[in-house]
């Protein structure tokens, strides 16, 4: 049927065109870098051009054309190939890939757009740049590719995400304290092929996550991303609105666009090293620095009880005379692969996709890793022009080994990695609960994940579109856990953990499309939205079971029965929102978009539900003014403004309606009392950003330069915070919209292209830097200034209006003193610097800033210090190709921030008991204060028997902070493409291989292992999930 | 040059748009304590008593609006200096001479009545100049400023007690009487004067063979000059001098923080940095706080059954003015030191 009508096609064409005298043209139209032949490439000729064929299958085409006219070969994502027929009559084109930014598509509110009539600010990220890496998690590629856009990989936990936040903090919610004090996600929001997905999801609760923690983006295979479109600004984000307001990510998917079906294997082997570790004094060095310690305390009790700490004094018993490197009891070195099949084919009227994919992670802490299992497929059918219907089904299970951590850290290895090396290493009879723990705790944690979606468009009329779109997702995480009794208290423990999340979406579209005398075009459109998403998620844990084989069904037993049910995070949720856009420009020279959207949520305050988002975006593309078109030096230039509101649905249900509780029966009857700890705010809002921004783009020198230039300012208004009410109230907290702040900064995107478009080397280098600072515009009841104090590890948190929002507050320290000469004395008492307790300072201990000079250290000595949030982030990308070979390059930084190294801080801790068996760090390379070496920049941190008043290494001070900028070397890929002759003597249309190395070297001033390893808020935890590096040999392969 | 302008304009607004990085200082800071009763003579710092409820540390600290509490009339009587003696290195308790003491503080000027600038707390330096209970003194307001803004404290009340020379002091600060006890409470005319006692240990009263109560020792401190020394007198109970050699124990080199020992028959002397003890920091001259000067005076004798028995007197004690000073333990009842 197809191909009759193909035929019919050109044969009408030809009989069309034979009329006027035409010559035939046959040929063949290949890609440029890759030779493969290109499928559906349009041929056309004449002036206004008109398309006279299109390529088959193979890439041939043949076409009649007037001898001597202009041809033109167009393609999607390649540039146009201009030739004039002169007596050839056999051609073999060869197209290169669009180099020119200007002319990428991009799609904006469900729309798809040139990038000349686009007025946001948007960013493509094409699925080949990112395919030669094995990660569990496509995010982690985008680092340093996009301009306003920071990842930070903290966590190499496989399956689990990193950082992600576009132009800034949107947030300073922090839930937890010390080092588990978590940041709340501002994740931009992901849409994949046009559904909605919530990427933070699984990760609400911080580190306390319950279940097994895989992102919804460790869920779907590299491979199968066709592109990657990044949202920044308001005016682009627009009509993504009710949740869009943290940006927003598209994904597309793969598409089949070969008539013959083509089948893709990629298959990737790759090795991942744990990094540097810390560095421990082990053995006999150890117990000698120990007594040494002790000895030097000049107290008899302290060198008495040397006899009954065993592991000091009892040196010839075996049991205590080792040296066991403890981090290599949990870090390993695993070889691991994946394997992604995609099978697509057809032409633009019915076309297909499968992909199946496989990938399988060990970590690099034993008993963790991260397997997926994927099906995902597309088809497309568009039998005519006017109608169309995509539908999309993905499946995708990943399962994740947490070990006895919980996804994100890994606590319990640090603590025992932490273990001092004079202790035996681990074995079963030892039962040393924590390495058991470790290593022995059973995990089955699945995530399961559905999705499907049908997307129907329909035109009426000429440029009268109707279309609908729905989805349902589906996910369901279980996680079952077993801990044998040795590693547990002698008492073994069962959890079993599952929940299930259902997403439904549905949107329906007007849209009219029409061109008035060729110059004035217009596009309106209007639509619905509805979401509708439930959460529920249930607990069951039991302790105490007859012995570590038997691991279930159990039965209750309100002693060992621990809790669980279901849990308090249920959430159901309703969005409702209209919206309307009209665009307009003028012979593509001036372009206006103008939208409007409603959002009415549930978890807005039912008083004032719908959210109105307007936003409105200008363009001038003045290189088509009448002065500039003509000049060869400017290749295409424009100048974009836009203005825009969005939201994110921030509350939830228990704070705008309260909660009951139900409080047992009286006389038979079910009781209902009002929780008093939450008062209902009815008026409460979704979070909601405010953003200007202007750009300018330019592309100079055939586009061998190319410049993208913004600007911006945001204003994140209705944060969320809970506030404490005056008791008179008769309740304790509310929930408020009263936290703000701005975002501002500035973006700057340069691509060269050093060496001409004809030379056989082609070489693209591309840098990006983004700067933003954000302030702290607001707080709640008006306050000026807020500290969250952090009651673990007196790390506190700085809220001040008018500075940056996330200020770490603490001591300052300046120095160390030398002698003790150098403690400033009270002169009206006579007091040297002490601290509250009373315990004066004296030589070899931190000089701690006395900011109210009252000669007593106390909480008024807190001085705002450094920013957890980094200030540039960007990156370096460098491609060069030379004929089969192929060098890839991927570098980011992240400059001025600062971190908290409270891993190097624990260790120096443990130095403050020396009876303590903990590992002893290597001090040698820290310059810390002796009486021989008084001008030290660490304190004395021998001197344990003062230790718990002066907390010389304490977590609240700036010695421990640190500049964080680094310098990475994302990925280095080097890729080599078989000759096509050998290959397809075996039927093999094309082999590529290449190797990678992930995560190769990290340059910063940094002392600790890895600057980048570190939480949000800036926090360098002993616990955190090294980040390993990875070799990788990959290869893909097309039949 | 227009985009440079266009940046130049963007960065310039986006800042002012922002409110100003301000301190903050919370309208419900206060003064935990607001009436303060120095003793005059010695140098009182009132330290952390001002909470900031986290405020932006350092603010500023000003004493504003002296004036009598009695009549509310403005007065200058807190602009008055002295020359006080200040601190400039830690005092050990290891010093060897009083050269090594004194070269570690140096006099200043100071107001009597002077605000921390910085942690708002109050030092009283030594003086003698201000008006004394029973009178109601002085009120005065404290203003706290920083960028944050300003909050004034109103009617901080400063009374002093007039000075007293040494503690323990046997006088009522207030009217100078010395103290007394009035075993009946209706007749104030019946009443028994008390004095100070040292602690007694161990010492047999030789008049009557029985334990000697600490209360039959009498400690008189006496000033008689304006040079800077201590002499402890014994005296019996006909005020005969007591050879201090009798406390054949005592280790008089390192009873006191003081040089140039004179030992003679009626007394003991040691040239002494003042005030006695310099601060409060514990040393091997003072109580387990450091807040008073510990000295111990002790015998041994063969006691009745030829039992060893060793007798020791002690007191804790201030000496705030500079002077030659004179400790006299007057013993009522005679202390037996000669063997059984």
């Amino acid at each position: 049927m197809k191909q009759s009508i193909l035929l019919l096609f050109c044969l009408l064409t030809v009989v069309f065109l034979q009329a006027q005298d035409k010559v035939t043209v046959t040929g063949q139209v290949r890609d440029g870098v890759t030779n493969e032949p290109l499928v559906g490439v349009s041929i056309m000729a004449g002036s206004p051009l008109k398309a006279v064929g299109i390529t088959n299958a193979s890439g041939q085409f043949s076409a009649s054309v007037l001898p001597n006219s202009p041809l033109v070969f167009r393609y999607i994502g390649y540039s146009d190939y201009r030739i004039t027929l002169k007596d050839k009559r056999e051609l073999v084109i060869r197209l290169a890939v669009t180099e020119n930014k200007l002319n990428e598509t991009v799609i904006i509110g469900y729309q798809k757009k040139t990038r000349e009539v686009t007025t946001g600010s948007a960013v493509i990220v094409g699925g080949k740049e990112i395919q030669d890496v094995p990660v569990s998690n496509v995010e982690q590629l985008l680092q340093g590719r996009v301009a306003g856009l920071n990842i930070q990989n903290n966590t190499g936990a496989p399956g689990a995400r990193g950082m992600i936040q576009i132009r800034g903090l949107s947030n300073i919610t922090v839930t937890g304290s010390g080092n588990d004090a978590f940041l709340s996600p501002t994740s931009p929001l992901y849409v994949i092929d046009g559904v909605p997905i919530d990427a933070d999801a699984n990760f609400e609760y911080g580190y306390q996550s319950a279940g097994p923690g895989v992102s919804p983006m460790s869920l779907i295979p590299p491979e199968d991303i066709e592109s990657l479109e990044i949202l920044k600004d308001a005016q682009a984000t627009a009509l993504y609105g009710s949740r869009g307001a943290y940006g927003v990510i598209l994904l597309t998917t793969r598409r089949g666009s070969s008539p013959i079906p083509l089948v893709r294997y990629t298959g990737n082997f790759f090795v991942n090293t744990p990094p540097g570790l810390r560095k421990t004094i082990g053995g006999a060095a150890e117990r000698r620095l120990r007594l040494q310690q002790i000895y030097g305390s000049g107290n008899i009790n302290d060198i008495y009880n040397i006899t009954t700490t065993h592991f000091l004094a009892d040196s010839l018993n075996p049991y205590y005379n080792n040296s066991t490197n403890w981090q290599d009891v949990f870090y390993q070195a695993t070889y691991n692969q994946t394997h992604n099949i995609n099978i697509s084919g057809g032409d633009p009227k019915f076309n297909y996709k499968v992909d199946l994919g496989y990938y399988h992670e060990n970590g690099v802490i034993r008993n963790t890793g991260f397997d997926r299992y994927s099906v995902n497929t597309n088809m497309l059918y568009q039998p005519n022009p006017k109608f169309r219907v995509f539908t999309t089904l993905s499946t995708q299970v990943g399962k994740r080994n947490k070990g006895d951590g919980n996804g994100l850290t890994q606590s319990g290895v640090a603590a025992n990695a932490a273990a001092s090396s004079l202790l035996p290493g681990p074995s079963f009879y030892q039962s040393t609960a924590g390495v058991l723990s470790s290593l022995d705790t059973k995990n089955d944690n699945k995530t399961a994940n559905v999705r499907a979606s049908l997307d129907v468009s329909y035109q009426l009329l000429k440029g009268l579109s109707l279309g609908s779109s729905v989805s349902y997702e589906y996910a369901s995480n279980t996680e079952d856990r077993f801990i044998p009794a040795a590693a547990h208290g002698d008492f073994s423990q069962v959890y079993a953990y599952d929940d299930r999340k259902y997403t439904l979406y549905n949107r329906n579209t007007v849209s009219y499309f029409t061109t008035i005398k060729d110059k004035h075009n217009f596009f309106l459109s209007a639509f619905n939205e509805i979401y509708s998403k439930g959460f529920q998620a249930q607990v069951i844990q039991q302790e105490k079971t007859p012995n570590d084989q038997y691991q279930g069904p159990l039965g209750y037993d309100g002693y060992a029965s621990l809790g669980g049910g279901l849990l308090d995070n249920y959430s159901k949720q309703h969005i409702a929102s209209f919206a309307g856009t009209f665009s307009y420009n003028y012979k593509q020279k001036y372009v206006m978009d103008l939208s409007y959207r409603m959002d009415g949520t549930s978890s807005s305050g039912f008083e004032d539900p719908y959210s109105k988002n307007p936003a409105i975006g200008v363009r001038w593309n003045f290189n088509k003014e009448n002065a500039l078109s003509e000049k060869k030096w400017l290749t295409y230039g424009s100048l974009r403004g836009s203005w825009g509101q969005n939201i994110v649905p921030s509350g939830d249900i228990f704070a705008i309606y309260g909660t009951f509780d139900p409080r047992g029966t009286y006389n038979a009857n079910q009781r209902l009392g009002i929780n008093y700890s939450l008062l209902p705010n009815t008026t409460l809002q979704p979070t909601s950003t405010t953003q200007y921004n202007v750009g300018f783009e330019a592309g100079f020198f055939d586009s061998r330069l190319e410049v993208i230039f913004d600007a911006y300012y945001k204003t994140v208004k209705n944060l969320l915070r809970t506030k404490n009410l005056s008791n008179i109230t008769g309740f304790d907290q509310i929930t408020t919209n009263e936290t703000s702040l701005i975002d501002y900064g500035y973006e700057l995107t340069l691509t060269f292209r050093p060496l001409p478009r004809t030379s056989k080397v082609q070489w693209t280098v591309s840098v990006n830097a983004a700067l933003n600072k954000d302030i702290l515009t607001h707080l709640p009841n008006g306050a000026r200034q807020l500290i969250e104090y952090d009651y673990s590890n007196s790390q506190n948190t700085l809220f001040r209006v008018g500075r940056n929002s996330l200020t770490n507050y603490l001591l300052k320290t300046q120095g160390v003193y030398a002698t003790d000469a150098d403690v400033p004395v009270d002169p009206a008492t006579g007091q040297r610097y002490r601290t509250a307790d009373g315990t004066y300072f004296k030589a070899g201990d931190p000089i701690f800033q006395d900011v109210d000079h009252n000669y007593i250290l106390d909480n008024n000595d807190y001085v705002p210090a450094g920013n957890s949030q980094p200030l540039v982030t960007g990156g370096l990308q460098s491609y060069v190709n030379y004929k089969s070979w192929s060098l890839n390059l991927n570098t980011s930084y992240t400059l001025i921030r600062k971190i908290l190294n409270n891993a190097f801080a624990e260790r120096m801790q443990f130095l403050g008991d020396p009876y303590n068996p903990k590992a002893v760090a290597d001090v040698g390379s820290v310059d810390y204060w002796t009486k021989d070496h008084t001008n030290a920049k660490y304190p004395n941190p021998f001197d344990y028997t003062r230790y718990s008043s002066i907390r010389p290494y304490r977590y609240d001070q700036t010695l421990i902070e640190e500049d964080g900028s680094y310098w990475k070397i994302n990925t280095i890929t080097i890729a080599y493409l078989l000759n096509r002759k050998f290959t397809n003597r075996y039927g093999v249309n094309s082999v590529r291989t290449y190797f990678t190395c992930n995560n190769l070297v990290t340059f910063s001033p940094y002392s600790g292992p890895n600057p980048e390893n570190v939480s949000a808020l800036g926090r360098d935890q002993s616990g955190g999930y090294p980040v390993p590096r990875t070799y990788n040999f990959g290869v893909n392969i097309e039949f | 040059m227009k985009r440079l302008i266009l940046i130049l304009l963007l960065f310039i607004s986006c800042r002012k748009w922002a409110p100003d990085d301000l301190d903050y200082l919370s309208s419900r800071a206060v003064y935990n304590q607001t009436v303060f009763a120095p003793v005059m003579g010695r140098t009182t710092l009132y330290s952390q008593i001002f909470n900031t409820d986290n405020s932006s540390t350092p603010i500023q600290f000003k004493i504003l609006n002296v004036r009598l509490k009695k009549t509310g009339e403005a007065s200058t009587d807190l602009d008055q200096t002295v020359e006080a003696l200040v601190w400039k290195q830690a005092y050990t308790g290891y010093e060897t001479s009083l050269e090594e003491i004194n070269a570690k503080r140096v006099i200043e000027t100071h107001p009597i009545w002077e605000i921390r600038p910085t942690s708002g707390d109050f030092v009283c330096w030594s003086n003698t100049g201000l008006r004394a209970q029973p009178d109601s003194g002085y009120l005065f307001d404290v203003e706290a400023t920083n960028s944050g803004g300003k909050n004034v404290y109103k009617d901080l009340n400063l009374m002093p007690f007039r000075e007293q020379p040494y503690a323990p002091y046997e006088y009522d600060p207030i009217t100078g009487r010395q103290k007394a006890t009035y075993p009946n409470t209706n007749d104030s005319s019946i009443f028994v004067l008390q004095y100070n006692h040292p602690g007694i240990s161990g010492i047999t009263n030789d008049d009557n063979n029985l334990d000697l109560k600490s209360d039959s020792v009498r400690v008189l401190f006496n000033k008689t000059g304006n040079g800077h020394s201590v002499t402890f007198k014994f005296m019996d109970k006909d005020s005969l001098p007591i050879d201090p050699a009798m406390f054949n124990l005592t280790p008089w080199d390192s009873l006191m923080h003081g040089f140039d020992i004179t030992r003679t028959a009626t007394g003991v002397t040691y040239q002494v940095a003042y005030p006695i003890p310099l601060m409060r920091f514990k040393t091997r001259f003072t109580n387990g706080d450091g807040s008073q000067a510990y000295v111990k005076f002790s015998f041994t004798r063969v006691g009745f059954g030829n039992i060893r028995q060793t007798g020791s007197m002690d007191l804790s004690f201030n000496i705030y003015q500079e002077g030659d000073w004179e400790i006299i333990f007057y013993f009522r009842n005679n202390p037996r030191f000669r063997d059984e």
